[in-house]
């Protein structure tokens, strides 16, 4: 995920979980959760209920994904085109 | 299906007012404020109003963090309502809110929403219905000196 240009990951604590969020700048969370849902990908999108860690971390909502033991290569390959189909829409 | 959600969700001119979005930042002196949230998603938006003595919207301003969807709503309702009467704008909003909901077919019924049918696709996805709406609901609470207005 980090070779997609621009993408941050808020979170990046050693030996952390499978559970990424992130922010890509120019687009909204939302917009990307119903864009690459559209691909085949469910994001969670939003402020998940952590509105002080938002506002910590200096952004108003994040995307997040979560792998675990069933998801495949394949799904984060599918999950970073689909970002890089989404960026095309919001250019700088 | 990429092509005609982004056709239909995501077209140019909702692209361009997130991008540049008319009528934004703050108004002073304005007669009528209200601040909107949806404390769901996070999105957040203060919509300023002068109106006039004849009871007609002057100007119009907004400023908040939002999706492009409710950022281009906000932009795209300024221009639309600005210059129109109190009670123009609230049977704008009630035909904006049944377009949005999938009540009102453009294509069918009459109506004042010019530009706004934009919108028309969005009542299939759900969850944004809530995202173009949000300024609108904001809009109507100013009217109603409603200074803070959630839509959950």
């Amino acid at each position: 995920m980090q070779t997609v240009p621009n993408l941050r990951i808020i979170g990046t604590a050693q030996h952390k979980t499978a559970i990424i969020s992130f922010v890509l700048p120019n687009i909204h969370a939302h917009d990307l959760g119903t864009l690459v849902d559209e691909e085949g990908v469910a994001l969670r999108t939003g402020h998940h209920c952590t509105q002080p860690v938002m506002k910590h971390f200096g952004v108003p909502a994040t995307s997040r994904a979560s792998m675990s033991f069933y998801n495949t290569r394949e799904d984060i390959d599918r999950l970073v085109k689909a970002i890089l189909q989404a960026q095309t829409l919001f250019p700088d | 299906m990429t092509l005609n959600h982004q056709k239909e969700l995501y077209q140019q001119v909702i692209l361009e007012h997130n991008k540049k979005p008319r009528n934004f930042g703050k108004l002073s002196p304005s007669t009528h404020f209200a601040e909107g949230y949806n404390p769901l998603c996070g999105d957040h938006l203060m919509i300023y109003l002068d109106i006039n003595k004849d009871n007609v919207v002057e100007r119009i301003s907004f400023e908040g963090d939002g999706c492009a969807i409710s950022r281009a709503s906000a932009s795209m309702m300024t221009s639309a309502v600005k210059g129109k009467s109190v009670p123009e704008v609230l049977s704008l909003f009630q035909e904006f809110h049944d377009l949005v909901t999938g009540t009102l077919n453009p294509e069918e019924q009459a109506h004042h929403l010019g530009k706004l049918t934009i919108f028309s696709g969005i009542w299939q996805y759900p969850s944004r219905v809530k995202c173009a709406i949000l300024a609108w609901h904001t809009l109507k609470g100013a009217l109603e000196q409603k200074n803070s207005v959630s839509t959950e």
